[in-house]
């Protein structure tokens, strides 16, 4: 008996202990790398580490990065709870902020308390027509998604670019991008002195949201059974079309916010290219997550970290930006591979 | 005339806009075809880019340098598998980390090995064989006949589709899944490799920095797009292959649209094609499912 | 998923650990890593590297770039400007390449915190991110380049003119061509590519009005595939001259031009090497002139909020050597070639008056 309950303590230890070495043997590998081109390994980490959460500012410019990825994260997992791969999280942030950079801009002497719920709700549409619009030529015509979503992160891309160098181009003006948002635009600060916008707050607010819906209401229900086996679904009277299209239409809103939350609340004005990728890093917060909220959250914020921390080894270090895209795809691989529980599953079946 | 050297030039161009994705999309599909998901071909595609360039430079021969860019290409899609069948580690994500890898170490490496602000070196690529066409074109569209016949008339390549789509049978008479989906993988990552050098090779004379520019995702959707069969995908990437011609075209002539509509023809094309004639794409049965052999 | 739990702390306590155990070595190696860094960024990314180590002056000088510095362009050649700081003015130099949109703020924040005294964002897209960090940190100075807002005092702009740049090359290929067509593959809309562009193809038809010019937009500036075909397009449309603008996707151009067996205008920097028996010559922008200038500017305590501008009568813009083509061009294309840069160095050609810009 005693035996047991000290077998199960020591499973508790090796389940907390796990990540921990994986991310250890990740930064280990990545310092191997750092080591041969003649960089100190301990002083890259502590840049690294100090750039991610090193003061007060630091960490709020993590989290103003984990706040898009929470958001692109979600995009790709509602899809994916409804039996979907939205690898097009990309295109609908681009239409989200295109959508929202022109409420934000056109809506004038609107209160703060208006015009940033409507900017918001702009994004929103923006990215969920586009992602509706995958949904429609899924359910309507059997188009698969995955081809439709990759297309349409380049129509997207391109539309935006011909927006700020033609109709929502800056007048009077040289360059091809909007003009700035009205103040009353902004998202508020909830971090004085640092860049931390109230989108972080929506963002924890959405996951809740996302994780009491699939999992607390009949219709999330529907929607996880419509994903594990439409036909099952469909036999038990569920409206599979009905749901796909939701399910695009939500999830399109989602990266649409993503693109609000870099408007409204970090860049202020559209620019053509102006994503760093956030849409493609989106499926991986996601599924480093295992899709459900606290999942998500804590990766967004590994993911958050590593760019604010491999901003800063930039800054102050010889380490160029390849070296730490590296180090960043080591650490993606070595959890996602959880090399650690592997090897103890081996031993504890000898 | 004119019309006839006007048609010409746009067939040209079609084909070698579509070569080097089909090489990766043939790829692709075999690995596809016995269940592996394979979402890093952009980031292994610059793999084979570069070392193609690199082999070249060192050997002198273009041909051992697309033999090193296969061989390249092949471990990293081998590795790939090794992870995803061992580890049983969800493939996208996966796939995803592998195109940042491969990003970060070939701009790396070809920084560590020709230098900075410097031009890149001068190296005899492949060179017009035939139509005006290098020999690898040749190649490319050889191999589409080439894996039609294994699929549909060998024994190992019904062994790949079954893995593909009946892993349990499979099994059942004495065969390994993995070792099916890591051979199929070593295949596809080949192919792969070949399509980067294709494109470092044979359409420039060198390697730039992420040179790949998103063709592994359309060789991806290629496959869906072709239903997972070699003509299929084929047609595919002709298809998207004659948009970007036509896009090209489009702006080379007097046109008025701005260029960022031109430049969404042949992704809207494949879009409007899918809904209108393709409809359903569903891939093989066990697609991306790591698997789990029952004891 | 229970692996994530813990993922917060596992990222931190390895880093800190990680960091503590290094953190030792760097102490005990002293004075020695320096020299390691130097030899092994040597080795792995050419010598340009090594004198990036930070040693050194007082003056210290941070660079944002939004591309990569390989980049055969607009990057490489404000990378090129920042050697010649460092080298030039006994500066210590810093830079981040790639910097995404979101975080230009971040970064420009960060280097002025770290008690850099000058800070360069290359591209007119960081002069909303200047402008907020200019105010918090007014004694550092900033200098956008190619951007036309500055803001007193501490945040001026320096720029190559893209019109005379884009006019010269233009007037060349006008000189150059036979079939009365030219062309020109640029990357992207952007300001300097657009600028350049339209002069190009004013200047071609400034020379001979009966000279027609198609400039097309790649929509790319890493995809050179994609440009050569672009080029090639061009090509069997007439062209026989071409330059482009698009930093390393433009270097497929001039492999559409080798290929075919005509006239190439390199760009930016010196693209002859590229292929010498294509590129006729180059006309160089040489942003190390603008940012030189700024920076010296800076040191000196003289850099004032307002816009500095160079030009052909700067030597900040100019033709490289005809190379290969020397004895390839009559004397009456390299006497119209002279010509035209003699009238632009003395103003009696003024590209902005003629092109109302």
């Amino acid at each position: 008996m005693s035996e047991k309950i000290g077998n199960k303590k020591l499973g508790q230890v090796r389940e907390i202990a796990k990540p921990f070495i994986s991310v250890f043997l990740a930064l280990l590998c990545g310092g191997i790398i750092i080591e041969i081109i003649g960089e100190n390994m301990g002083n890259i980490y502590q840049i690294m580490f100090t750039g991610a959460f090193g003061n007060r500012i630091n960490i709020a410019e993590t989290l103003i990065k984990s706040t898009t990825l929470i958001f692109t994260g979600m995009s790709y997992a509602f899809a994916y709870k409804c039996g979907l791969i939205n690898i097009g999280a990309e295109g609908q942030l681009y239409m989200g902020a295109a959508l929202s950079t022109w409420i934000g801009v056109n809506l004038t002497g609107l209160p703060a308390a208006v015009h940033i719920p409507v900017a918001l709700l702009a994004g929103f549409l923006g990215g969920a027509l586009l992602g509706g619009l995958v949904g429609w030529l899924k359910t309507r015509f059997d188009a698969n998604e995955v081809i439709t979503t990759v297309m349409l992160n380049y129509v997207a891309q391109y539309l935006v670019s011909w927006l700020v160098t033609g109709p929502m181009k800056e007048q009077p003006g040289d360059f091809p991008q909007t003009a700035m948002t009205q103040e009353s635009a902004y998202l508020l600060n909830i971090l004085p002195g640092t860049r931390l916008h109230m989108g972080f707050v929506l963002a924890i607010i959405a996951l809740v949201l996302y994780g009491v819906f699939l999992w607390h209401t009949s219709s999330g229900y529907e929607m996880r059974i419509v994903g594990q086996n439409n036909k099952v679904a469909a036999y038990a009277g569920m409206n599979v079309k009905g749901n796909v299209m939701a399910a695009m239409f939500i999830a399109g809103g989602c990266g649409g916010l993503a693109g609000a939350m870099e408007i409204l609340g970090v860049q202020h004005r559209l620019l053509q290219n102006f994503s760093s990728g956030y849409g493609f890093d989106g499926i991986a917060v996601s599924l480093l997550g295992s899709n459900n909220p606290l999942g998500i959250f804590l990766s967004s914020i590994l993911f958050g970290a590593l760019k604010s921390g491999g901003n800063a080894v930039q800054m102050f270090s010889n380490v160029p930006a390849a070296i730490i895209n590296i180090i960043q795809a080591l650490v993606i691989i070595f959890v996602v591979i959880d090399l650690v529980s592997k090897l103890w599953r081996k031993k504890m079946v000898k | 005339m004119d019309n006839f050297n006007l048609i010409g030039n746009l067939l040209l161009s079609v084909i070698r806009t579509a070569t080097p994705i089909l090489f990766v999309a043939l790829g692709l599909l075999v690995m596809q075809s016995s269940g592996i998901i394979n979402m890093g071909a952009e980031g292994m595609m610059l793999l084979g880019a570069f070392v193609g360039v690199i082999g070249t430079y060192w050997t002198g021969n273009v041909w051992l340098g697309v033999l090193c860019a296969m061989a390249a290409s092949g471990l990293a899609s081998l590795l790939f598998s090794y992870f995803a069948l061992t580890f049983q580690v969800n493939q996208v994500v996966l796939g995803v980390a592998f195109n940042i890898l491969f990003g970060g170490v070939t701009t790396t490496l070809s920084r560590s090995v020709f230098g900075l602000n410097s031009a890149p070196p001068k190296i005899d690529g492949f060179h017009d064989a035939l139509f005006g066409l290098p020999l690898p074109v040749y190649i490319a569209f050889g191999l589409v006949l080439a894996i039609h016949l294994f699929f549909y008339r060998t024994k190992p390549g019904l062994k790949i589709r079954a893995a593909g789509e009946y892993p349990q049978a499979v099994e059942v008479v004495g065969l390994s899944v993995v070792k099916i989906r890591l051979l199929s993988s070593l295949l596809g990552g080949l192919f792969i490799g070949f399509g980067g050098a294709f494109l470092s090779l044979g359409q420039l004379d060198f390697f730039i920095e992420n040179m790949s520019n998103g063709r592994g995702y359309i060789a991806l959707a290629a496959v869906s797009f072709g239903k997972f069969t070699p003509i299929g995908t084929m047609l595919a990437v002709l298809l998207f292959g004659g948009g970007e011609a036509l896009q090209y075209r489009l702006q080379a002539g007097n046109s008025i649209i701005p260029y960022q509509f031109a430049l969404m023809i042949p992704y809207v094309m494949t879009i409007i094609a899918l809904a209108l004639f393709i409809r359903n794409a569903s891939g093989p049965a066990a697609l991306g499912k790591p698997y789990q052999k029952s004891h | 998923m229970k692996n994530f739990f813990a993922f917060l702390l596992a990222a931190s306590i390895t880093a800190v650990s990680l960091s503590g155990c290094g953190g030792s070595a760097a102490q005990s190696s002293g004075s020695k890593s320096g020299d390691a860094a130097d030899q092994g960024s040597a080795a792995s990314a050419g010598s340009e590297q090594a004198s990036e180590s930070k040693a050194g002056g007082e003056f210290k000088v941070a660079m944002l770039l939004p591309g990569t510095i390989n980049d055969q362009g607009w990057n490489a050649e404000a990378y090129k400007a920042l050697q010649a700081i460092e080298s030039g003015l006994g500066a210590e130099a810093a830079y981040s390449e790639s910097v995404p949109q979101s975080d230009y703020e971040q970064v420009m924040r960060g280097y002025a915190s770290q008690g850099f005294n000058f800070i360069v964002g290359h591209g007119y897209q960081f002069s909303d991110a200047a402008k907020i960090v200019a105010k918090e940190f007014p004694d550092v100075d900033f200098c956008i380049t190619n951007g036309t807002e500055t803001q007193e005092p501490n945040l001026a702009t320096t720029s190559v003119d893209s019109y005379e740049f884009g006019f010269l090359s233009g007037t060349v290929a006008g000189v150059l061509t036979k079939s009365k067509k030219v062309g020109i593959v640029v990357g992207e809309s952007s300001p300097v590519m657009n600028a350049f562009s339209d002069s190009y193809l004013f200047g071609a038809s400034y020379h001979d009005s009966s000279i027609t010019g198609k400039s097309i937009t790649a929509g790319t500036l890493e995809d050179a595939s994609k440009c050569k075909e672009n080029a090639l397009n061009l090509i069997d449309d007439g062209a026989d001259v071409l330059t482009q603008m698009a930093n390393q996707a433009g270097l497929g151009v001039i492999n559409a031009c080798e290929e075919r067996g005509i006239m190439n205008l390199g760009s930016n920097g010196d693209q002859a090497p590229v292929a010498p028996d294509t590129v006729v010559t180059s006309v160089v922008q040489d942003m190390s002139k603008a940012i030189y200038a700024a920076a010296e500017k800076s040191k000196n305590g003289e850099l004032e909020a307002k816009s500095y501008n160079f030009g052909i009568k700067d030597g900040a813009l100019y033709l490289t050597p005809f190379g290969n083509f020397e004895d390839k061009l009559t004397q009456e294309q390299k006497d119209a070639i002279s010509g035209y840069l003699e009238k632009l160095k003395s103003g009696e050609i003024d590209v902005h008056a003629l092109m109302g810009k």
